[in-house]
């Protein structure tokens, strides 16, 4: 092809890449819209059908529009919705959630995440935001200072709203439901900060939020009590700004993240699961080594903590599947096992497993391995992406 | 010598693809480009067209690629015409079955508009009526 014509489609990819974009957005936004539905599990035949046809048409434009991400993922979304009509809800959502934060991804690309990326991911244009996508932060303080900086800080980021007591900070997350919640410990009114996180972390539906406490001071007392009752981390007072914007974006980035844990043990699956969405991540849970290996085939698993003695196919047995399969072998597996001999745990070191865990475990400690495993690997990532050596490795832990 | 090709009626229910597919073919390849969204209207105007070839969408609401085929291939005017299917589904056993059905060849989706033409340029040249 010539350079001219090469040039000239490449003006015209830009005006149709701005129209595919459009209407990108009105697409995110019906499957955003399906999604308490699906989650439900009651998507119904006729709006059941128009998933698939959605993920059809995205699988069949994404590359083409020079977003290889969204025919990806909606094309895993179309194969396993033709392959298993009875796939169970929670896989069908985060096949969606997968989907969804493609599309994301290619709507609010920033101009400098574009300018960086390659020729064919490249799209011409970043689209208005759609404030409504944007992940909704819940800020709670009596101080009206505090407020009004967290307001400003995260500016076509985040949504924010606000708090001054627990009351109302309590009436907002069960209108709302954020996606994050920045608690000040130390508020006058009823409750303070600390008994709304015991209050949210014993409510089913709300226990899976992730809180980061705001302490008065960063003295072991204050930050313990909240990292005990279920905190994700804490900022202490008085706070730089690029701190709290460095662990807000650390906890939101993590809802891109998928956890698998399987395990035929429910109260293990349970104990973790809620640990984990409590963290910020997005989990699936997988009751054996057969369901585990269907479900990372079928989506975009960032870790996986494997039961490495289960009926069937066992964790060992999956990790060596994981192994052989080019797209698999790179997800980080952290066994978990009653086997505490030094001999198995080597041996499962050796055979490739990225940590080793014995049962009875301490979920706490589960979790702050899992991200510090999973933040060193973005790390990494990000350092290799500059050409430099990795500051932490993986094996490091 | 073989015969140029000149012009492409391309059909596909998805108008992002409809569009992206009559840029790329016109601005690289050089083609005249009608289209058409479903098999039905590519039926009812194929015969005024007269394309040298069409590229035709697979999986379409109502009427899909291989019955568009079946009915072109049952008409005398358009029976000759060169069909290739464009399609997500490349496994062998399926390009097999497309080619068994008449198509001349099969793209896959998505495609490439840098390389759209090129490879339907490649199908042309080795159909029967070039």
């Amino acid at each position: 092809m010539s350079l001219e014509k090469a040039r000239s489609l490449s003006a015209g990819m830009q005006a149709l890449q701005i129209r595919y974009l459009e209407q990108l957005a009105v697409r995110h936004q019906q499957i955003v819209d399906m999604l308490p539905a699906i989650i439900r599990g009651d998507l119904g035949t006729g709006p059941g059908a128009r998933l698939q046809s959605e993920a059809h048409k995205l699988a069949g434009t994404g590359s083409t529009y020079g977003f290889p991400r969204i025919s990806e993922t909606g094309k895993r979304l179309e194969e396993a919705l033709l392959a298993r009509p009875q796939l169970p809800s929670g896989k069908v959502a985060n096949l969606v959630r997968a989907l969804l934060d493609a599309c994301e991804a290619a709507l609010y690309v920033s101009p400098e995440q574009s300018a960086g990326a390659p020729e064919t991911a490249k799209p011409a244009v970043a689209v208005a935001v759609n404030e409504s996508a944007l992940p909704l932060l819940l800020a709670v303080d009596d101080d009206p200072a505090i407020l009004e900086i967290m307001q400003s800080m995260f500016t076509g980021d985040a949504r924010v709203v606000t708090a001054s007591t627990a009351e109302q900070a309590f009436a907002l997350i069960n209108q709302q439901r954020p996606d994050l919640i920045l608690l000040d410990d130390n508020m006058p009114g009823q409750i303070s900060g600390l008994q709304l996180l015991e209050k949210i972390r014993s409510i089913d539906e709300l226990s899976g939020l992730p809180v980061i406490m705001i302490t008065a001071s960063d003295a072991p007392d204050n930050v313990m009590r909240g990292l005990v009752a279920g905190a994700v981390d804490y900022i202490a007072k008085p706070f730089q700004p690029e701190d709290v914007a460095e662990k807000v974006r650390a906890c939101l980035g993590r809802r891109d993240k998928l956890i698998l844990i399987a395990d035929d043990d429910p109260a293990v699956t349970d104990l973790l699961a809620h640990k984990f969405r409590g963290a910020g991540y997005q989990v699936e849970v997988a009751c054996d080594g057969e369901e585990a290996w269907y479900f990372m085939q079928a989506s975009a698993v960032s870790l996986v903590l494997l039961d490495r003695m289960m009926p069937g196919l066992d964790g060992m047995k999956v990790m060596r599947m994981m192994q052989k399969q080019p797209t698999l072998k790179d997800i980080p597996v952290v066994f978990l096992t009653v086997r505490h001999y030094g001999a198995d745990i080597i041996e499962g070191l050796k055979s490739g497993a990225t940590d080793y865990i014995t049962k009875p475990f301490d979920p706490d400690e589960v979790v702050s391995r899992c991200i510090r495993l999973l933040e060193s690997a973005v790390a990494a990532g990000e350092q290799a992406k500059r050409g430099g050596v990795p500051a932490v490795s993986a094996s490091g832990i | 010598m073989s015969r140029a090709l000149n012009h492409v009626l391309c059909v596909d229910d998805e108008p992002d693809i409809l569009e992206v597919a009559q840029l790329s073919l016109e601005t690289v390849g050089g083609y005249r480009v009608s289209s058409a969204a479903s098999g039905k209207v590519a039926l009812a105007q194929v015969e005024s067209l007269r394309p040298d070839i069409i590229l035709l969408d697979v999986m379409m609401p109502g009427m899909d690629g291989p019955s568009t085929l079946q009915a072109l291939r049952s008409r005398p005017a358009t029976a000759h015409i060169p069909v290739v299917f464009m399609t997500a589904r490349v496994q062998s056993a399926e390009v097999v079955e497309y080619l068994e059905q008449g198509a001349a060849g099969v793209i896959a989706k998505p495609f490439d508009p840098m390389t759209l033409s090129s490879q339907l340029e490649e199908l042309w040249s080795s159909s029967d009526v070039a």
